[in-house]
């Protein structure tokens, strides 16, 4: 496997999140797309990393395996230096507990309202409505959408939906935030807001992983992965890419 | 024209694309057709009659429940432009596709297995089958008529509704409505009626009211139930939340259970009471062998020997009208009522509910399985949230078990207390067939009887939802591109 681990940028701290030698390929072999070849990667806490690449290079599925939606058929996901298999509630548990994931498409619920939306991950792990709502209400508050809270998804701006999203991710005690293609919808000024919103959640400690292919906001993570074809082509700190 | 054309593409798609929502609301519709079909063969005109009302009620429910599937198509065309009048036209189709399919189904169904079941039964006790086709087509056509056109009419009316006072008012006045429609219903049913024919008759127009103020009721207790649970995490909250927002959704299917197994309970009591008025008349038979008033299910005021007298020779029933006087050990409901399948048995309460539990079962555990469908898009963005795996079967079986027994015990409810009350305002009046005098009809109900209506119908309905809880796992490599974003909007 022709992987590369890019190591660099400003996070010290031990990585919570590596992938390891990871390849996967969508439909049968010989015919199917090869989605990645080999990547490998690790996210430390308190450090954004951002993923680049064109359409088809295979972005979104690193999410995916990295969240537990898609397992690799090569290689190995560590989290919190847990090797990871392909149990389905464990990975479950983790999206719960630990591991929040801002989608391309956001998936939040139609019938929930925003702060329900916000409370979902934590009340489908059995915690009672009341704290749930506590630490909901914190949530959107920082990131200035509470009063918003009892308006539905369908009822919200663009932007306003990926705050709620970004809120979801990152509520409780999370410290992994993925995030898939997160300003691939919005303006400029949104999506501003938006890569300055994750990158704060690095700066609280949060290790933080970016699939865009918005060079402005890889310019808020501390590295820039460049993924080709599936495979890393080449890492580089943040500023290398403006 | 064109319009009506794109309607048609839609509704065909959405067919293809719900192929779940939509067969099982196709299901519903014809297990109830089939039923139709049962109550034309063998019951009575007035009987059948409560059977039309609950088939459109059931082809409602089925229209209401997959709403949200043509909801989706209407939005997505909206968004396009197509206007607001495309809304009703869609409603139309997608109301008349369900209740075709179902309708055809349901009448295939029932008539082969009558035309198996026919042989066995006493003729006396089927109708004709001419009649028997003519009417169930008619009755078929008349509730497809009327679910499709209350779907247009709701669909066209839908944007236009005004919220009216705070929730607490609202609750409360839907409360008083629905006690006043049972209490309206009840005395009118109970208080028109000179005679037992006519208490029936009088059903006709009153069960309405009852059906309504019952579902009412039966909502009210569900909402108590989810407020009481409301607060815990898991899959409790998964189920009240959803229980709690788009009652749309959820009162079609408690007023179905409500209203099945309301009508079913008060047969049973009905049944009970008649079983007990033969046993109080037993020693005044026994010593006036003339007199054999009052044993029979369907004209229950009927003195028979003044019947017998009034008939043909060749046509007098043997059993209704002997010859000799009866000896003591034939005055049993076999010998002394021939209109009534139930009350030929000395367990008819318990034949009554093993057989209300086949008929309807398949009703309510459609419905149940309707309603779970219908929220299958936010179950797979919650697993995408990390539910666990096994959420989706808790919760069908929470949803199930809390739904069946809402209206399970509502029905019982109402069933135990508007017969109770209807017996006594009957025995209130004076009835009589010339110089006989009809003793009271006493009020007896089978606690065991009735208990198996609130516990088994529940338990039944949770079981099989655990069996049919979707099992899908989600594949996201597959699944996620093509999941739906916009908002689903219920009637």
């Amino acid at each position: 496997m022709n992987g590369q681990d890019p190591i660099g940028g400003r996070a010290a701290s031990a990585p919570v999140l590596r992938l390891d030698d990871v390849s996967k390929q969508f439909g049968p072999p010989g015919i199917g797309a090869q989605a990645l070849r080999g990547v490998s990667l690790t996210v430390a806490a308190g450090e954004m990393v951002a993923v680049m690449g064109p359409s088809g290079s295979g972005k979104s599925t690193i999410v995916a395996i990295a969240c537990g939606l898609l397992h690799p058929d090569w290689g190995g996901i560590a989290v919190d230096g847990q090797l990871m298999g392909h149990d389905r509630r464990r990975w479950a548990r983790l999206r719960r507990q630990r591991i929040g994931v801002v989608f391309q498409r956001l998936n939040l619920i139609p019938t929930l309202t925003a702060l329900e939306n916000v409370m979902a991950p934590m009340l489908l792990d059995g915690r009672r409505v009341g704290s749930a709502r506590t630490l909901a209400r914190a949530a959107l508050a920082d990131l200035d959408m509470e009063h918003l809270a009892s308006v539905a998804p369908g009822d919200l701006s663009g932007g306003q939906q990926q705050r709620v999203a970004i809120a979801r991710a990152t509520v409780g005690d999370r410290g992994i935030v993925l995030a898939d293609e997160p300003t691939g919808a919005l303006d400029s000024v949104t999506s501003d807001d938006v890569a300055r919103l994750l990158a704060s959640r690095a700066e609280a400690g949060a290790a933080v992983l970016v699939v865009t292919h918005d060079a402005a906001v890889a310019s808020w993570a501390d590295r820039v992965v460049m993924l080709r074809d599936g495979a890393v082509v080449g890492a580089n700190p943040a500023g290398a890419m403006a | 024209m064109s319009r009506w054309w794109l309607c048609a593409i839609a509704t065909r798609r959405a067919f293809r694309r719900d192929r779940r929502v939509m067969l099982l609301a196709s299901a519903l519709v014809a297990a109830a057709v089939a039923d139709l079909v049962f109550a034309w063969t063998w019951l009575e005109t007035t009987v059948v009659f409560g059977a039309w009302i609950l088939l459109a009620c059931v082809m409602g429910a089925a229209l209401a429940a997959a709403a949200p599937v043509r909801a989706t198509t209407s939005d997505a065309l909206d968004a396009e432009g197509a206007g607001s009048g495309i809304a009703p036209i869609l409603a139309g189709m997608h109301a008349l596709l369900i209740c075709t399919i179902g309708s055809v189904i349901g009448l295939a169904v029932g008539f082969a297995v009558r035309a198996r079941l026919v042989p066995y039964v006493p003729p006396h006790f089927s109708n004709d089958t001419n009649a028997v086709i003519v009417a169930s087509v008619a009755s078929v056509l008349g509730a497809m008529v009327v679910a499709t056109v209350l779907s247009v009419v709701i669909v066209g009316v839908r944007g236009q509704r005004v919220g009216w006072g705070p929730p607490q008012l609202r609750r409360v006045v839907w409360l008083t409505i629905s006690i006043v429609a049972l209490v309206l219903g009840v005395s009118g049913v109970a208080g028109n009626a000179d005679t037992f024919q006519d208490l029936e008759l009088s059903l006709f127009f009153f069960a309405p009211f009852i059906a309504f103020g019952a579902a009412v009721l039966a909502s009210a207790v569900l909402s108590a139930a989810v407020v009481a649970l409301r607060g815990r995490g898991g899959a409790v909250w998964f189920v009240t939340r959803n229980l709690g927002s788009n009652r749309m959704r959820t009162v079609p299917v408690l007023a179905l259970v409500t209203i099945t197994v309301g009508t079913c309970a008060t047969g049973a009591i009905l049944t009970s009471s008649l079983h007990q008025r033969v046993e109080d008349a037993r020693d005044s038979l026994i010593l006036n062998p003339d007199q054999a008033w009052a044993t029979d299910h369907g004209g229950l005021d009927i003195d028979f020997s003044k019947m017998c007298e009034g008939m043909p020779a060749e046509q007098r029933p043997v059993d209704l009208c002997p010859t000799t006087p009866r000896p003591p050990d034939q005055l049993s409901p076999t010998v002394l009522s021939d209109t009534s399948i139930a009350m030929q048995n000395p367990d008819a309460e318990w034949v009554l509910l093993v057989a209300v539990l086949i008929v309807t079962l398949p009703l309510i555990l459609i419905a149940v399985g309707l309603d779970r469908a219908g929220r299958a898009p936010d179950d797979e963005l919650l697993e995408l949230q990390g539910a666990p795996p096994g959420i989706r079967r808790q919760a069908a079986v929470l949803t199930a078990l809390l739904v069946t027994l809402a209206g399970s015990v509502t029905g019982v409810l109402v069933a135990v207390l508007g017969t109770a009350a209807g017996i006594v305002i009957y025995n209130l009046q004076v009835r009589t067939n010339q110089e006989v005098v009809f003793p009271p009809v006493p009020f007896a109900a089978s606690v065991p009887v009735l208990l198996g209506f609130v516990v088994v119908v529940p338990a039944a309905a949770a079981l099989s939802a655990a069996i049919v809880a979707p099992r899908r796992r989600l594949r996201p490599g597959l699944d996620l591109p093509q999941m739906v974003e916009q908002p689903v909007r219920f009637a």
